[in-house]
This record gives C-alpha cells, structure tokens and sequence, in this order.
C-alpha cells in the first residue's frame, strides 16, 4: 500500500473480526460496520487528497458503538502497529491462537462481501493511478530510533512536550525533526490562551515566542514569551502594577517563576511590590495559591478592608486555607480585629457562626461569652422561659459535639452547667420542671441536685417527686412500675439510661409487678428493652396469659425497634409466643411499609404514552391528539353536513401515564443480620405498596436465589410480610443467578421502557465472573444498573467493575435506618 | 396584545428563511473540527450519523452550522429539525392531514400536510432530529425506514424516496446518564457514525466562552481563567456529581460578570474584585447546572467547589 496506510478493505474485515470476539466488547457490531469503514476512508480521501493511520483510527472508532469506541481506538492502532511497544514473543503464540480462531468464523454474508468487492476496486485503481514509492513504516522507524537518541536533547524534548505518548508519532505519520517540529507547533498554536509554563518553555526552544507573543490575549503568556526570548520586561511589569489588574499580575509572576524566565532576585522582588497590591484577604488568598506562598502583605489593612468587604465567614474560611496551606496565622488576627472592632455592639457572631469558625484564642472565648449571653438574653424575652432554654441548653451542646475544635468545643461545654442551671431556674411550675429535667436527661445531660431540690421545693413539689427528679435508679423505676405509672416513654427512657442496672433477675422483678398491676406500658418498655427475657419471664410468672398480656403491650413502642427486636430475638422465641410476635411484627412491618411509601416514594408515572382508547374533543385538548379516521366515521354515522359539524364530533387520542418497572436483588448472605434485616425489610414493604401499579420485582440471594415477587405478580402484602420475617442470613454470595433472573423478569415480563435494576451487596461475590456476561446483557438491554453498597465494608475492585461492565452508578450507605431513604431517592431520580 | 397586522409583520421581519444568512457562533477547533470532518465524510458516502454528548456541549449548534454550509454550497436553505420526546407522534415530524379537507374530498395530497422530515426529504435537506432517544418507540419505529432507505410511506397517499441530497443527523445524551431514555436497537443499527462530543479543551472551551460573550461585556483572561476553574472542579468530581456543568454555564457566569463590569463602567463605580461576584454568581449558577448523585446535596457541592477555587 502507498496513498493508504493499510488496505481499507482488508483492514476493516480485521477490525470487525478482532472486534466482535474481543472478550472486552460490549456490544456486537454490526458486519455493515465492514462497508462503512472503506467508503468514510475513501470519502476522506477524496476530500482531503491524502489519509494517514489517524484517519484510519478516527474512522474505525467513530464507526463504532459509543459503547465500544474506547476498544475500537485500541484495536484499529494495533492492526495498523502491530509491533508497536510489544513483547514479540509470547504475543507472537497467543495473537496467532487467537486470530486462528477467529478467522475461522464467516460474518459477512454474499451481498456485504459484493459490495465489499466494489470498493476494493475503487481503492485498486486509486493505487493504480498514484503510486507511492514508499516506505513508511520503516522511514517512522528509523526516526523512532534517532528520536530514542536524543529523548533528553533538544529540541526533541520541547516537542515531544505537546505528544501524549509515542503512538502519536506512528498516528501522525512523523518521519523527520521537521514534521515533529512543525506538528508540535501545531498543537501549541491549539492551545494559545491556556498555555502553561511547561507550554511557554517548550515554545521558546521550538522558537515560537514571537507567534505566542503574536497570538495571545494573556498578558502573563506574553510577558512569560518575552521573558523567555531574553526580552527586556520591565516596562510590562510596571504597567501591570500600574493598571490595577491584580490577577494578571499574580499570573505573570506565577508564570516567570515556574519557567525561571528571570532571576530569583528578580522574582523577589516582583513578590515584595506586591505588598501594596494586596488589598484584603480573597486577594492574599489568590497570591498564596498561585505563587505557592503568601507574599509580604500589610496585615492591618487586608484584615481592616476584608471585614468591611465580605462576611465573617467569608474571611474566616480564607484565613483558614491561609493558615493550613501557608503558616500564616490569620484567624487568631482575624478574631483578635473582629473583636476588638464589634464586640458589643449588633453586628456580634452568632453561636453558630462561631462554631464552624471555632480557634483556640482569646477574642474566640470573648466572642463565644458575647453570642452566649445574647442567646440567654433572647431565652428570658421568651413567653415560656423554660422553652427557650431547654432549647438553648439543646443548642449548645449540639454545636459542643460538632465543634471540630477540641479546645472550644471544651469551653461550650463549660458553659453547658450555667445553661441547665438557668434551664432549671426558668421553670414557673412543677411540670414544668419535670419537663425539662426529663428533656435534659434524655439529651444526655444531668443538672445538679441541689438545683432541682431547690426549684422543687420553690415550687412546693411533694419530696419524692423532687427525689424522683434528681436520682433515676432502678429503685426509682421499680417504684414507678409498682405504682402502676402508665407512661411508655418514661419509663422506657429510664430502662435506656439505667439499662447497666438492669440484670435478669430485676427484669424478672419489674415483670412481675407489670404484670401484677397490668400495666401495659410498663409491660411493652419490657419487652422493648429485652423481647426475649421478657417474653420468657412473663411466661413463667404469668403463664399463657402474662404472655399474652406483654405482646399486646408491644405496639407501645416503634415498629423500628420491634422489628429489630424480632430479627435480633426470633431464633430463642417458641412456639405460640413466637407466633404471637411475628403476628405483631407483620402488623408493624406492614404499617411501617406504607407510612414510608406514602411520605417518600411518590406517584407511579413516567410520562404519557398514546393508548388505543379515543373519546370525544373537548376544549383544551390538543388539536394533534385528533384522530382522523374515527373523527370521519363519527360524523358519516351520525349523518351530519359539514355546516353542522362541532368540535365534539372530532374524536381525540387518550393518553395514560406510563408504568416504572424496577427489579431489586438484595443479599442476605451471612453477614446480614438483626439491624440490617429490619431496614431491608421495610424497604422491601415500602417497595412493594408503593409501586403496587408498577412492574416490580424482588429477589433476596445468598448462596441461593429466593424469589420474593416476580415483575408481573401481585402479591398480597401479609404473604410479603411472613416472609420476610422468616428470611434467614446465610451461606456465601452468589449473584449470578439473581441477574438472570432479574434479566429473565425485564425480557419476558416487561411492558415498560423504562427499566431501572438495584443489585445490594457488599460485592464480596463469589461468582463475579460468570455474572458479568449477566450486566454485559442488562446493558445492551438498556436497563438503569444501580449498585448499592455499604460504606464501611465493601470490595471496591469488584464493585467498580461491576459498574463499568452494566453501565451503571454506584452508591453507598452509611446507616441502616437510612436504607428505605435511599431506595426512594433512587425510585425518584430514574423515574 | 399585539395587533393582527404588526404580528404579521413582524413574524415576517424576524422569519428566518434562509439559514446560510444566519449567523452562528461556533468555534470548530478540537473535536468540533474533528467532528465537523466526519460530518462532511459522512454526508459523501451517504451514511447518517448521531453526535452524541453530554447537555450543552454544542451538538445542537454544529448541526445547525453544517446544515448552513450544505445551504451555501448546495443552495438549497432546507434545514428542518425537531426536539423529540414522549409526546412527540409521527405526526409530528411526517405529517397529517387536514380534517376539513378530508372531508370534503378524502385522503387526497392536498388535504396533507407535510411535517419536517418529510419535507427535508423531498427538498434534498438537512434533518436534525435531537433528543432522538426521548423519542416514543412509535416514533422511533417511524424513523426507521428513512434512516435506512432514505424513504418513507405516507399512509392513503404511497411511499416516497428521499432526494439524493436528504441527509439525516440525530443528536443525543450518552446513555449512561441517568433520565436518559436508550435507543431501540433496531435504530441504533441504522446509525453509521457516532460522533461523540465531550466537554471540551480548556482553549476551545475558553474559545466559546469569549465568542459568545456580548461585545460590551468584557471581562479580563485572569476572570475567565477562574471561572473555567470553577466549571472544571464540577467536572472532576465524579464521586458526587452525576452531571457536571456544562459550557452554558461558563457562557452564563461569564456574561453576568461581564454585566456586572459594564454596570462598574456606567456608573462610575471603582472596579470590585471579581472574587466579590463570582463567588454569588458561581453559587446561582451552578445550583441549576449540576445534577448531584442521589443523597447527595447540591448546595453541600457548590459550596465545597466555591471554598476550593475562589477560598470563600
């Protein structure tokens, strides 16, 4: 060959061969791909006058499935390079095993290898026409090997700068210094006006700064260019100083410096002038980023004209950055300003503020004790007082926590005392001292005894009920149970924080006096606390009866928990108890499964789709839903003359909202269990009531595949449920299957086009091999692949891979009671 | 309201008859030169092609820029195209007929109105057909035979071959992009070359920027360099981001910049730093550009992206 790198035709049967059987290909090509490739080359020929290997590359990948296109560039490179950076021996044996193999399969049929043949003529009498006396290859060779010498030599170096790698050398047809040279011009001429300093130092040796100088709008390239062309710049440096244009000027001395276009000392300098440059922080900001360091600045004056200019938080962040990245110490003068300048008067930092700006320094502590006592301020101007600062009290141990420094998150927390006490002192009546001291307690924070006896006996509170406020123990919780007190919530927020003090033996104690009094309250706290004590030791001092007592008691609590409860418990729970619970926990799983459906999963439509039903017009509907032929058989029925033909003769196209189709495979293999259980459980609920009018499809997998609902079925949400109490966490992870199934669900059953598949797992599969022909498929199928994993342990090579082959998005969770949350965004966002 | 008479006159006035006269902006270096050449090898061998691409990264424009150039050199100005999605029929793009006539004299050529693709097709024009996956799989199934014949039956009235000059161009989003509908295979069989666009270099890009900058807006390089930072760290983040900020919105930033240094000029006021607006600007504009990840929060983003380029 001479006008073409390789033969078209010839090259294009490869390509598709090596194409169609490579083990990466995602999608098939089609064999017409053989005939388009030969006409695109000789249509560029003939246009162009000439083609190289690039056009070839191009051409073959452009050709190809954007799926496949990454792989097509790969391959068209080879066939045309084919030693190129390669190990000849072993790739000699497998190449040829593997070319065997494939040129033993026929993909074109007789009409492509006619067509095929045409165009080979074309191509012939081309070469016929204009020969070529030629060698290219080992002309790009040879140079290749001088190229090789003198690597390290200008100006071979600058211009191999504007190559990625050597296989554009082949792909660009270079054979001398000069095609390299004029090429890389080229290139660096594509990227005037976003030069960098390697660019501008590659152009100098090349001796392109006059057409640099020439070209650009930037003022740091052409100051850099002149610099570098031993240029006098002094006058350009002092414009620029002059003209106010500070970020040009940070640019330029960036630039001078990255290409060491002038001396260190001068470079110092230009550094020192720029002391009265930098005006406030953004500016400081911007100097210390670019050049890599912070310049001289006048300190007083950026921190004076950044306070006037921009928000606290605005130059705190800035001084921040500052202060990590380049030493500085702003924050501690930034404060130290701000509180000399503001303290005391409106324009004070609130509590917030100081937190996500906390720094261990003085002015931050005046500061802090400021936004306090304005918040304590705002507490007593409150109409209930105790409110406020329950509130307040909430408030500030909250920022206390997220506080990331250790220091102020410590002096919050000093003021924490003050706050309950003031918290405790507000209270005007004995409920409301109950209130907040239960509040307090249930936050995690204790107030003093003698504040609550105190304010008790201020309020003429019996003794033991101020004894009841200041000491909850187990003593206290038996004496609330004995007194038949019918509060779930006190008294299961007592068991909570007391719960070290509780053994089987007081569990057995307070049952029994639960039972006794049949306090129900008390009775479902119990069970909360500990389903399968309880359960046990209602049995044994109540018989069937206390049994029964205590599982009725359960709904008290939430769904959540007892659901927990369950998948915790279930293995130790026997006989009619054990029915008796699930029943209750089917109820709940049920209720549960709705309540998240109906407050997060929203309405079942993806947009209109014209069915086989028409009615007649009305006005409003659109003119092109009219349907012609039913409209002319309406009125030739009806007998009517033109003149007397209405709008509601014409008969118009209904239209119906479309259905979301959604398969879902969840792993249940061993590590799944208690916590976990519960939350899949409900999102498999919430799932199946909330898409009840859609195609969905559920399977749990481990080493097995368990159907849980196929795409078109209807299932009743109480089977659901019983099954899903009774899922057990076992075996390996083997997902394969699930995708074929789930692939199978798509194919046969589906009437939708939209088609989203959720695959849970921690991707430590066992099968990964064999399931990605399965994602290959899905992909092709054009189905949304979400891959949801958990975010503390997954295998993230397997994952990645898994997402790359079906085309799809990957996610993590964090919490289990986030689980349902997630799905539901997923369910919006595809639909 | 306006009145009859000046709406015709008007309408007339600002009726673009003849794309080859109408100016459009493009830049065509990097892979929008490269693109443009396929375009062009494309329409000499007779083999449709798809751009396919990211939201904004000019697919729509350089059809439109080809179509000019088949006008001027074939003096033929026919350039129909039409954005598809679920309630677009074949109707739509083929044509129906007129229920009047009709019924006066039946399913005759006169009572038909010819749609955009058909059209195209008799005057030997360019068709766009954009968002070509949005497409109903009846409207999808419609197009079949125009992409691979270049012809198409027209019911009561018969099947008509395209003109030797029809070329046809489909636009389209990447498919992994989620919201994003795929192609029926039998379609995408039909489709020869699939020119992919991505965002592009940061000189094209820079390039785009400037053109479609309004003559009085100027802003300084350094101005555009940190907005293109800013586009680019939305780009870059692949963990939270499902869709990044396409070129509109550094045409956007820049033009509100560029307004803001006008206003400076017009009222005498003392020039602000650009940190000063760009920070707002950056935070209004990208809220609407990125498509986060699912759980994620887009304002979180914008925040962090606004704290990594400009410090604040």
């Amino acid at each position: 060959m001479g006008i073409f790198p390789e033969n078209p035709c010839e090259f294009a049967v490869e390509f598709i061969r090596r194409m169609r059987y490579h083990p990466d290909i995602v999608q098939i090509p089609s064999s017409r791909q053989v005939l388009s490739i030969p006409k695109l080359i000789l249509a560029r020929y003939y246009r162009k006058g000439s083609v190289n290997p690039n056009d070839f590359i191009e051409i073959s990948t452009m050709t190809s499935f954007p799926d496949n296109q990454k792989l097509a560039k790969n391959l068209a490179f080879e066939i045309l390079f084919p030693n190129y950076k390669k190990d000849l021996m072993p790739s000699f044996f497998n190449d040829k095993e593997f070319l065997d193999q494939i040129n033993q399969e026929e993909f074109m049929n007789q009409e492509l290898k006619s067509e095929l043949d045409q165009l080979q003529d074309l191509i012939d009498e081309i070469e016929l026409t204009k020969s070529i006396d030629t060698d290219l290859i080992e002309q790009m060779e040879q140079f290749l090997e001088e190229l090789n010498q003198n690597r390290d030599k200008q100006p071979y170096e600058s211009a191999l700068k504007f190559f990625n790698d050597d296989s554009e050398i082949y792909k660009e047809e270079i054979t001398s210094l000069e095609d390299l040279i004029e090429e890389a011009k080229k290139r660096m001429m594509e990227k005037i006006n976003s030069l960098s300093p390697e660019d501008l130092k590659a152009g100098a040796e090349l001796d392109l700064n006059d057409l640099i100088q020439q070209a650009s709008k930037r003022n740091w390239e052409k100051i850099t260019s002149k610099a570098l062309n031993n240029q006098d710049i002094t006058k350009d440096i002092n414009d620029l100083f002059k003209s106010g244009n500070f970020e040009d000027l940070i640019k330029s001395l960036k630039f001078l410096n990255e290409t060491d276009a002038i001396s260190k000392n001068q470079i110092q300098n230009m550094k020192d002038a720029l002391e009265n440059q930098i005006q406030n922080l953004d500016q400081l900001f911007q100097a210390a980023k670019n050049l890599g360091d912070t310049p001289k600045f006048d300190q007083n004056k950026v921190l004076d004209n950044s306070l006037q200019q921009s928000s606290f938080e605005h130059n705190f962040n800035l001084a921040n950055s500052l202060d990590q990245y380049f030493g500085t110490n702003l924050r501690a003068q930034l404060l130290d300003k701000f509180n000399q300048q503001f303290s005391g008067s409106q324009m004070n930092l609130s509590l917030e503020t100081l937190t996500k700006n906390a720094f261990t320094n003085k002015s931050w502590n005046d500061l802090l004790n400021q936004a306090l006592e304005n918040a304590i301020q705002d507490a007593l101007k409150q109409k209930k007082k105790f409110e406020g600062f329950k509130s307040l009290s909430h408030q500030l141990q909250q920022l206390a926590n997220s506080c990331e420094n250790m220091h102020c998150s410590q002096k919050m927390e000093q003021h924490l005392p003050e706050i309950i006490k003031k918290a405790i002192e507000s209270c005007e009546d004995p409920n409301e001292l109950k209130n907040v001291v239960e509040f307090l307690r249930s936050i995690g924070l204790n107030p003093e005894s003698e504040d609550i006896k105190r304010v008790g006996k201020k309020l003429e509170m019996p003794e033991d009920e101020i004894f009841e406020l200041i000491e909850p123990n187990y003593q206290l919780l038996k004496k609330l149970i004995d007194k038949n007190i019918g509060d779930f919530e006190r008294i299961n927020n007592l068991m909570n924080q007391i719960k070290d003090q509780i053994n089987k033996d007081r569990m057995k104690e307070l049952l029994s006096s639960a039972l006794a009094s049949e306090n129900r309250d008390a009775l479902g706290a119990l069970g909360h606390f500990d389903l399968e004590e309880a359960l046990k030791g209602a049995g044994q001092i109540g018989g069937e009866e206390g049994q029964d007592m205590l599982i009725q008691s359960l709904s008290a609590g939430t769904g959540e928990n007892l659901l927990k409860q369950w998948f915790i418990h279930r293995q130790n729970l026997h006989g009619d108890a054990k029915q008796k619970v699930k029943e209750l926990a089917k109820k709940m799983l049920i209720e549960l499964g709705i309540y998240y459906s109906r407050a997060r999963l929203g309405s079942s439509v993806s947009g209109p789709i014209p069915i086989n039903i028409v009615r007649p017009f009305t006005i409003g509907d659109d003119f092109e839903n009219v349907d012609l032929e039913e409209t002319i058989n309406n009125i030739l029925e009806k007998g009517k003359k033109l003149d007397h033909i209405n709008y509601d003769d014409f008969f118009v196209f209904e239209t119906a909202k479309g259905l979301r189709s959604a398969c879902f495979e969840l792993d249940i293999s061993g590590s799944m269990s208690g916590e976990k259980l519960a939350y899949m459980a409900i999102c498999v609920t919430m799932l199946v009531y909330g898409m009840r009018k859609d195609e969905l499809g559920i399977t749990f997998f481990e080493s097995d595949t368990h159907i849980l609902k196929e795409l078109d079925e209807k299932i009743d949400l109480e089977k659901l449920a019983d099954e899903l109490l009774t899922i057990k966490a076992r075996g390996g992870t083997m997902v394969q299957k699930a995708l074929e199934w789930a692939r199978r669900q798509f194919k046969e059953k589906s009437a939708t086009r939209e088609k989203l598949n959720v695959l849970f797992t921690d991707a430590e599969i066992f099968d990964l091999q064999q399931s990605l022909n399965e994602l290959r498929i899905f992909r092709s199928m054009g189905i949304d692949f979400i891959l949801v994993v958990p975010e503390t342990s997954f295998n993230l090579k397997d994952a990645k891979k898994i997402v790359k082959i079906a085309g799809g998005q990957l996610l993590t969770i964090k919490d289990w009671n986030e689980f349902p949350q997630l799905i539901s965004d997923i369910i919006k966002s595809k639909f | 309201m306006i009145n009859k008479q000046n709406f015709e006159e008007l309408f007339n006035r600002h009726l673009i008859k003849d794309i080859s006269q109408e100016e459009i902006k493009i830049v065509l270096s990097g892979q929008y030169g490269k693109a443009l050449e396929l375009l062009r090898d494309a329409e000499a061998t007779g083999l449709f092609p798809a751009l396919v691409g990211p939201p904004g990264v000019g697919k729509t424009i350089l059809c439109r820029y080809f179509a000019s150039l088949r006008a001027k050199e074939k003096k033929n100005q026919s350039f129909y195209w039409i954005t598809l999605d679920e309630s677009i029929k074949p109707s739509h793009f083929v044509g129906s007929f007129d229920p009047a006539i009709t019924l006066k004299q039946g399913f005759v050529l006169e009572a038909f109105h010819p749609g955009p693709l058909l059209s195209a097709m008799l005057e030997g024009g360019t068709f766009l057909a954009n968002e070509i996956n949005r497409a109903t799989e009846y409207s999808q199934n419609t197009l079949l035979e125009p992409l691979e014949e270049a012809s198409i039956a027209i019911p009561h009235l018969g099947r008509i071959k395209a003109d030797n000059d029809f070329f046809f161009i489909c636009a389209m989003n990447p498919e992994e992009l989620s919201g994003t509908h795929r192609l029926s295979e039998a379609l995408k069989d039909r489709i020869k070359v699939w020119i992919k666009l991505d965002y592009p270099q940061k000189a094209t890009e820079l390039d785009i920027i400037r053109i479609n900058l309004p003559e009085h807006f100027i802003i300084e390089e350094s101005e555009l360099e940190l907005i293109y930072s800013i586009i680019e760290e939305t780009r870059k983040n692949k963990i939270d981001i499902e869709i990044p900020a396409s070129i509109r919105a550094g045409i956007a930033m820049a033009k509100l910049l560029g307004r803001q240094r006008a206003l400076e000029k017009e009222k005498n006021i003392s020039k602000k730093d650009s940190y000063f607006y760009l920070s707002d600007i950056a935070k209004n504009v990208l809220l609407g550009s990125l498509k986060p990840k699912p759980g994620m929060k887009v304002e979180d983003i914008v925040e962090s992206i606004i704290a990594r380029t400009l410090g604040g």
